[in-house]
């Protein structure tokens, strides 16, 4: 089959489809529309909206990490103490603000707390684990070690490491790109130590077959993760969650390259205005 | 017809601005307008009428809600597709649907042609939902929408480069799906 004949059945595929929405699906919509407020009439306009709520999950994410970072050890900047205190007062509440996003953020960090967050549009998807508590989280993992399963795209690979080597970057985190051979035994799956990456897709418990080549799911259906190498690969993680930063991403691990310059640029952005 | 159509532009540019001071009737009159536009979109990615309705009420909604940052008017029907995809990835993923597209059913050939098995509609329909909603959104773009590359890096806020490899490797697949069942219907005559 030639380019020309491929792109003849493309157009053909998406040329299949209706043209015209039902009204009602219209008026359902406008039903909503009086009692939703509108965004960005406020003093501050944001500049991206459609990235808006990725970079609350992303700034929250980072600052969180950043000030748990000295509960577990870690160290940022040139101010190392010898004797770093485990603790912070509650009262402690720091402001922050980026300049890019206009994004005030203020935290009171409870001593200890683990930070997992979800790199998606939502939020609420922000996490914050607490110590000694499990994840039931599902956990998107690259096959045969080295081969990221997202959506089979050749450069997935590389940019994971890439977000890797730039979490790896910064003072007090290190990051680790969880493997396969990390999940044989998916129940006590660990997410410990000094920090780990973990890419989640959201999707049914129930369709994971931990370790098994085929993937059942919700639909008793199979799917042949050899076979369809652009398949998610879905592991159960229930073991205890403990780290330094627990990133979790829903999406195309091709857009990794842009969250990562993304998280970069936020986390040398953001500087604390009020203490 | 360019008259029709930039007058139709200018009508939409009036509307919209009208729908950022918060005028609910102009966004009323913008969404009628605009919504078979977002609805062919969203089912083209989507395969579903269902779940294009529910990504298209979500569209709107959103449209509405973050229509007053939007800075430049005439960047609202890109904006509003962006808005419209993102809506339909939070489908795929809510429903799981994609999650649950396995192996295929191929059914025998009955026809020496190989050309009329490709453009058999079930074949194509059933390798372009193999695909990634991320996949088959850049497809839409391209194919349904006819933009450039760079209009559809602008509509979807990715890098170009990414576009470019999203629309080869969603091709690669289409290709590879397609050849795929082909062999095996010139396999099954065989047999």
């Amino acid at each position: 089959m030639n380019e020309r004949e491929l792109d003849r059945l493309l157009a053909s595929a998406v040329d299949d489809g209706p043209i015209e929405v039902p009204d009602r699906v219209i008026e359902t919509a406008l039903a909503e529309i009086p009692t939703t407020p509108q965004r960005g009439r406020s003093a501050l306009p944001w500049r991206r909206p459609m990235f808006k709520p990725l970079a609350i999950v992303i700034a929250t994410a980072l600052l969180a990490a950043l000030l748990a970072i000295p509960f577990v050890g870690g160290a940022i900047g040139p101010s190392p103490s010898p004797t770093p205190s485990p603790t912070v007062p509650l009262a402690t509440i720091r402001t922050y603000t980026t300049s890019e996003f206009e994004l005030p953020i203020a935290f009171p960090l409870r001593q200890g707390a683990i930070i997992g967050f979800t790199v998606d549009e939502a939020p609420t998807m922000v996490t914050i684990i607490p110590p000694g508590s499990s994840s039931d989280r599902l956990v998107l993992m690259p096959l045969e070690g080295t081969r990221v399963v997202g959506d089979g795209e050749e450069g997935d690979a590389a940019s994971l490491d890439a977000l890797v080597q730039l979490l790896d970057s910064r003072p007090g985190i290190k990051a680790r790109q969880l493997r396969r051979s990390d999940v044989d035994q998916p129940a006590s799956f660990p997410v410990s130590g000094s920090g780990a990456f973990v890419v989640e897709v959201d999707t049914d418990p129930a369709a994971a077959e931990p370790g098994s080549p085929l993937l059942r799911t919700s639909a008793g259906e199979t799917i042949d993760v050899a076979a369809e190498p652009w398949t998610y690969w879905i592991v159960p993680a229930s073991g205890t969650a403990v780290g330094d930063l627990l990133v979790v991403y829903h999406g195309s691990t091709s857009d990794f390259g842009n969250y990562g310059q993304t998280f970069l640029s936020l986390l040398e952005d953001i500087q604390p205005v009020s203490e | 017809m360019a008259t029709s159509t930039s007058h139709r532009t200018r009508i939409e540019r009036n509307l919209v601005a009208q729908a950022q001071r918060g005028d609910e009737h102009a966004f009323a009159e913008l969404a009628f307008a605009l919504g078979d536009r977002l609805y062919a979109v969203a089912h083209r990615i989507l395969r579903d009428t269902d779940l294009a309705e529910e990504a298209t009420q979500q569209a709107i909604v959103t449209i509405w809600r973050e229509l007053p940052a939007l800075r430049d008017p005439d960047r609202f029907a890109a904006w509003a597709y962006r808005l419209l995809v993102n809506a339909c990835y939070r489908e795929t993923r809510r429903s799981r649907r994609f999650q649950a597209v396995v192996h295929l059913i191929r059914p025998d050939a009955t026809s020496d042609d190989h050309a009329s098995a490709l453009a058999n509609r079930d074949e194509l329909e059933r390798a372009f939902r193999r695909l990634t909603p991320e996949h088959r959104a850049v497809l839409v773009l391209q194919y349904h929408l006819e933009y450039s590359l760079e209009q559809i890096s602008n509509t979807l806020g990715i890098p170009i480069g990414t576009v470019r490899s999203r629309i080869h490797h969603a091709k690669r697949h289409m290709r590879a799906a397609i050849e795929a069942d082909a062999r095996q219907a010139v396999g099954g005559r065989q047999a």
